[in-house]
């Protein structure tokens, strides 16, 4: 049976009614879909800075997730530049005072959106400094590296990234859960804690150095300094203390399960008892005993050695 | 008519800058007149100063927040590196004076008991001579119960470090996968130098080096765990 002309009219305008439904209803989704696309397709975001400071400025930066690597330069300014692989993490800076020379500086990277995680929340952070500024790093996780300071202090602390210092005067603590440390010519009094990660300590000048870690390897290589106290300690990971044949140093190395091996000729110092070797320690002064070097493991094997 | 202005303009910024030196000392109390009158003429004075005003009375409001102890760990250090400060007061008394500065229960405790465990272990090797208690002592959270606990030590270190533990396996969840991976490491590595520890000071209680790195191991766990549960804290 043939449909009469109404029904056809009727047919006709609701199918209009219908289109134009679904063209307001994909208006209505893209107005309220668009802004989320867009910022998600957004690409990396930038943060770059530079701020009049003193001489010696307190800088802290706390960071979830990146590189970090702060530079002393000769310049009174902080150059900041950071790299965020979202646009939905953000980095304030925060500086004080507010006008003139700025004595503290606050770096803190946050995300703008709770759903933000992973590879998401990194945020790669270059640092120019003075010279004299002093450092505060929290990297959650990823590296750090810092670079030719002279300021009071410099602690950096990430959880399982690797720290490396270099060049630095100032009292300089890293502390890692599993990240590797390597000091390279610190000055200063010098602490390095990790608990899985190795530690390296190369050509240092400080003459107060501590560095502990659990199941890492210690490997210290260069002179001691005249009156310095070293104190090298792991659980269960290896000590190796390499010097030149003419480090002057007092050796008092301890281990309860681990092994010894030393290839220096120890002899006794004046008014001290005689050198003194078991197979759990090992105690007597080589050359002039200027150092102080004492060298602890529960089981690791402590081993110390001249530089070839 | 443009340079009038320009000297106006000049004139103006030279108050501002004014303004600018004054107001510290003037929210300080000091009487500075100077400063309403100004702003009272500059509106973007005016704006900065009602800011400051407003972030006074509010943060007259807030909880005093305790900085890090590591904060103080490093002044007390460089103070003493500097000769400026000498210890002598009495190390229990030292202890006594910092607790105040510590805001969080769990790690005061937990330090707490380690300066005891610590003191235990170092001076009196026959408290290790008994099983049960070195067993009480294991990191390991199915050994660290507080019914196991010989009357030699008192149960806070372990209940603290249950505590920590407990706080954290709550925490764990919520963590980045591999941050809680990078946690999960440490604690098994710490837990399992306790174990042997233990085990090796059950055979020898007279190792003084076994008993220092048992304290440690100790040490290093509630630090790990302190570190675990301030690390994501907003």
């Amino acid at each position: 049976m043939e449909e009469g002309p109404t029904a056809v009219y009727n047919r006709r305008v609701d199918f209009e009614i219908g289109q134009t439904a679904k063209r307001l209803f994909l208006r209505v989704a893209l107005i309220a879909v668009a802004p989320t696309c867009l910022l998600m397709a957004a690409g990396p975001g930038r943060l770059e800075k530079t701020l009049d400071t003193t001489g010696d400025p307190q800088i802290t930066l706390s960071n979830l997730r990146g590189q970090v690597a702060v530079r002393g330069w000769v310049k009174n300014q902080v150059h900041v530049i950071c790299v965020t692989a979202s646009p939905r993490v953000e980095v304030d800076v925060d500086a004080l005072p507010r006008t003139g020379q700025v004595e503290r500086i606050q770096l803190a990277t946050h995300v703008l959106d709770p759903l933000v995680t992973g590879n998401d929340e990194t945020a790669d952070c270059t640092l120019d400094v003075p010279v004299g500024a002093s450092l505060e790093v929290r990297n959650r996780q990823g590296a750090v590296l810092v670079e030719k300071l002279q300021g009071q202090h410099a602690w950096i602390e990430s959880a399982d990234g690797r720290i490396s210092a270099t060049d630095v005067a100032g009292h300089l603590t890293a502390r890692s859960l599993g990240g590797d440390i390597e000091f390279t010519r610190p000055t200063g009094r010098a602490d390095a804690y990790t608990i899985t990660g190795n530690i390296r300590l190369l050509d240092s000048g400080s003459k107060n150095l501590r560095a502990n870690t659990n199941s890492g390897k210690i490997t210290y290589q260069g002179d001691f300094i005249p009156a310095g106290e070293y104190v090298l300690s792991t659980y269960s990971g290896d000590i190796e203390v390499i010097c030149p044949p003419s480090a002057s140093f007092e050796l008092n190395a301890k281990t309860v399960k681990g092994k010894l091996e030393n290839t220096f000729s120890l002899t006794h110092k004046r008014h001290s008892p005689s050198p003194f070797h078991s197979a759990n320690s090992l105690f007597g002064t080589y050359n002039t005993g200027n150092a102080t070097v004492e060298l602890t493991s529960f089981s690791g094997k402590i081993r110390v050695r001249p530089q070839p | 008519m443009l340079e009038h202005d320009h000297k106006l303009s000049e004139a103006a910024r030279a108050l501002c800058r004014q303004f600018d030196l004054d107001l510290p000392a003037y929210l300080e109390g000091e009487n500075k007149p100077t400063v309403l009158a100004h702003a009272r003429e500059c509106s973007y004075c005016s704006l900065v100063l009602a800011d400051l005003e407003q972030i006074r009375f509010v943060s007259r409001h807030l909880p005093l927040e305790e900085p890090p102890v590591r904060v103080w760990a490093n002044i007390r250090a460089t103070l003493a590196d500097e000769g400026i400060l000498h210890e002598q007061v009495p190390a229990w008394h030292r202890w006594f004076n910092r607790l105040p500065l510590v805001s969080e229960s769990v790690p005061v405790g937990a330090l707490a008991g380690l300066a005891i465990l610590a003191l235990t272990l170092l001076n009196s090797p026959k408290g290790l001579e008994s099983p049960g208690t070195l067993d009480a002592l294991s990191g390991n959270q199915q050994v660290v119960t507080a019914g196991m606990m010989s009357a030699d030590f008192d149960s806070n270190i372990t209940r603290t470090l249950k505590e920590m533990e407990e706080a954290y396996v709550g925490r764990e969840s919520s963590m980045e996968p591999t941050v809680k991976e990078t946690y999960r490491r440490s604690l098994d590595c710490l837990d399992a130098n306790i174990a042997e520890c233990l085990k090796h000071c059950r055979r020898d209680p007279h190792d003084a080096l076994a008993r220092q790195y048992l304290s440690r191991a100790y040490q290093s766990k509630a630090e790990v765990l302190t570190s675990a549960l301030e690390f994501d804290r907003p």
